[in-house]
């Protein structure tokens, strides 16, 4: 669960560092997020979400399920991005409380 | 961005569009086979409504040997996997005296549901075989798996902005539209290709690469097989009758030792002094296969052979052979696989819609491009057609019917025909909303048809149909309504 | 890949050798690459197989882009012929092991 919150949250930050897609996604907040720290902070996100999968099982396991969760993140920013752009950033939210739901558990 | 670079680029994707067009259609055949088989167990259920009973292993390992001992004495073995949470059966594949024949046993009387079919095991064989005899089958899919490697490879080197582009997808663009999404497909799930990939050629490792084994064993294959499962003994048969003792002491003791519960059974000459009876760890408990296995002796129940994989090499391998079969996955994992396998076969198949349609934005299409098209409708729409049929073929086909699970068969292979040369014969938008709309109204039917909705995993496949039908009628919705299509004839540098 | 050479026999001859190479070819330097790496892994003779095989299926597409990838075509073929000679070479002299 927390795994699954924080590939969201780490695709959304690699996207918006992208200066393709940082005006849709970050809209007013862009001056105040810099390209450059939004791309650490998505590989960062990215990284712990291995980390909490790894946290959960064996290392096997941890590997499929990370793996698995990475492409449908990716997925869900990339229609929010294609089709509605308030989709992609519904993703970022679900992935920050899908990350609080876990914690909390 | 260098020239010796982008040529290398231009290389890559040329090898990437033809090995890609020659065995395309193969590799959906094969995708879209593995990717139901992720389910294979609940859609056995669903195709065998009528056989609901659940009991514990032991049980039924019993009441199968009381029938098989009764109706396949002579079989060369039985082989067996035992009930688990997902699949109420005892899966038998053994010899009443006509040759083998693969059934699902009922857990409570040993006998074969009353509903003769093959169940998900049809969408299986249609994966690794493609319902070819042996040996071609599985060096065709062996072939079309080394392709995919080599097709994920080149496609990775000839994508030139490959994480720019990670989310790029620009729809209702012609040309542009089918290459982003193509890419998109291949890129979001590439660890799982890659992993499904590569471990599927291992599976079939012994028949298309086997010049390790030879080299270290020459013709010695019985010793090799001895190396590699000690647990399993192998013995000829001696010809001297006896009785099987009885099974489910067996099963307790194998578990005893194993530790963990048992998932197969393989019983060699049963009813014969000879006989031995290996017990294997179930595949479920754990990524790798075949972790551990015991046999006995099959007349006096005892034990001859026990061995856990604590090799690293083999556990590797065990590891590499699980991972591609998922039966490990729990619920979610396995919906994730099934996804997964989804995109992978989506991939395959806009990758040969995109040979078309990138080749038509330039100039009209030639001969042979126009028949790719005409074939890509009829494989493309009409796979998936024969194996909604197949799945209709379960609800109307009688039940008391001789050779029915081979005539279920038939009716996917023949409706799948029919599909091919109605795409062979239209012209392509007028195939291409039939063959869907078709494929809707089956997905549907087979969802109405499949009623049961008492039990959960019978009616997670039926809805799983209904959001099938869903989406396919979607599709052919956009392919009756027209669209603005991009018809401004492109030159070549605009297109690099 | 030269654009001359566009259609002409010289186009249709260099794309066989090079369709030859890297599928025949890739296959036969992977097969003797899985003999060779089999015989000369330091492991027991059946874990050894393990490795030597899952390589092998990582050496064939590789052979094949390479052989896409070289030169000439018959840069290509010969490359190819030579590094399956050698791994079959290596694989004849490492002997198949004891039990």
């Amino acid at each position: 669960m927390i795994a699954a919150g924080l590939t969201l949250l780490g695709m959304f930050a690699l996207a918006a560092a992208m200066p393709r897609h940082a005006p849709a996604l970050l809209g007013a907040w862009e001056r105040r997020m810099p390209s450059d720290r939004l791309r650490i902070a998505g590989w960062t996100l990215l990284l712990a979400a291995l980390a909490a999968t790894l946290a959960a099982s064996d290392w096997p396991t941890a590997l499929v399920t990370w793996g698995g969760v990475l492409p449908f993140s990716a997925a869900l920013v990339l229609l929010g991005l294609t089709y509605d752009v308030r989709l992609a950033r519904a993703a970022a939210v679900l992935g920050a409380l899908a990350i609080l739901a876990g914690l909390l558990r | 961005m260098s020239a010796v670079r982008e040529g290398a680029r231009q290389a890559m994707a040329w090898l990437h569009g033809w090995t890609g067009l020659l065995l395309g259609w193969v590799l959906f055949v094969m995708c879209l086979g593995g990717t139901l088989s992720v389910f294979k167990p609940e859609i056995g259920r669903w195709m065998r409504p009528e056989t609901i009973a659940t009991t514990d292993r032991a049980t039924a390992l019993t009441a199968a040997g009381a029938w098989l001992g009764k109706n396949a004495p002579n079989s060369f073995g039985w082989y067996l996997t035992l009930p688990n949470a997902r699949m109420n059966t005892v899966e038998a594949t053994y010899d009443p005296g006509t040759g083998f024949v693969y059934r699902a046993l009922d857990p409570v009387s040993g006998a074969p549901a009353p509903r003769e079919t093959l169940g998900g095991e049809f969408f299986y064989r249609l994966h690794f075989e493609l319902q070819l005899p042996f040996p071609w089958g599985r060096l065709l899919a062996s072939l079309a798996a080394l392709v995919l490697l080599l097709g994920l490879i080149t496609g990775i080197i000839a994508h030139r902005r490959i994480f720019k582009d990670f989310f790029t997808f620009r729809p209702a663009k012609g040309q542009r539209s089918w290459l982003d999404g193509h890419n998109a497909l291949g890129v979001l799930a590439l660890p799982f290709h890659l992993m499904i990939s590569f471990t599927g050629l291992l599976t079939l490792a012994t028949l298309n690469m086997p010049w390790a084994i030879s080299a270290n064993y020459g013709k010695d294959m019985a010793a090799m097989f001895q190396d590699f499962q000690p647990g399993q003994i192998d013995r000829p048969a001696m010809g001297k009758p006896a009785p099987l003792a009885p099974l489910a002491p067996m099963l307790a003791e194998a578990e005893r030792r194993l530790g963990k519960p048992v998932g197969r059974v393989t019983v060699a000459h049963p009813g014969d002094a000879a006989a031995v009876v290996t017990m294997f760890r179930d595949d479920a408990r754990q990524i790798a296969y075949a972790a551990g296995a015991v046999s006995f002796d099959g007349t006096t129940g005892g034990v001859l052979a026990d061995f856990t994989e604590n090799r690293p090499a083999l556990q590797t391998y065990g590891v590499a052979y699980g991972l591609h079969l998922a039966r490990f996955a729990p619920l979610a994992t396995r919906w994730l696989y099934f996804l997964c396998g989804a995109m992978l076969t989506m991939a395959v198949a806009s990758g040969m819609a995109l040979w078309v349609v990138k080749r038509r934005e330039r100039a009209p299409l030639s001969l042979g491009n126009r028949i790719v098209e005409r074939l890509n409708a009829g494989v493309l729409a009409g796979v998936p057609i024969g194996c909604v049929a197949f799945l209709l073929a379960n609800r109307v086909l009688p039940l008391g019917m001789a050779d029915r699970a081979s005539a279920e068969v038939s009716v996917a292979l023949w409706s799948a025909a029919a599909a091919l040369a109605l795409g062979a014969v239209l012209a392509p938008k007028r195939s291409w909303l039939l063959l869907l709309t078709l494929l809707a109204l089956g997905c549907a039917a087979a969802a109405l048809l499949g009623g049961a909705f008492a039990d959960t995993v019978q009616a997670s496949v039926s809805l799983t149909l209904l959001a099938a039908a869903f989406a396919f009628g979607w599709l052919g919705f956009r392919q009756w309504r027209p669209r603005p299509a991009p018809t401004r004839r492109r030159t070549r540098e605009q297109l690099a | 890949m030269g654009a001359h050479l566009r259609r002409g026999w010289g186009y249709r001859a260099n794309i066989a050798t090079r369709a030859l190479a890297g599928s025949l070819g890739a296959y036969l330097v992977a097969a003797c690459f899985a003999a060779a790496a089999a015989r000369t892994l330091p492991l027991p003779r059946l874990d050894a197989i393990v490795p030597a095989t899952m390589l092998a299926f990582l050496v064939a597409p590789v052979a094949t882009i390479w052989a896409f990838l070289a030169p000439g075509p018959l840069r290509a073929l010969g490359g190819i012929l030579a590094a399956a000679a050698l791994l079959a070479g290596i694989a004849w002299a490492a002997g198949m092991p004891g039990a």
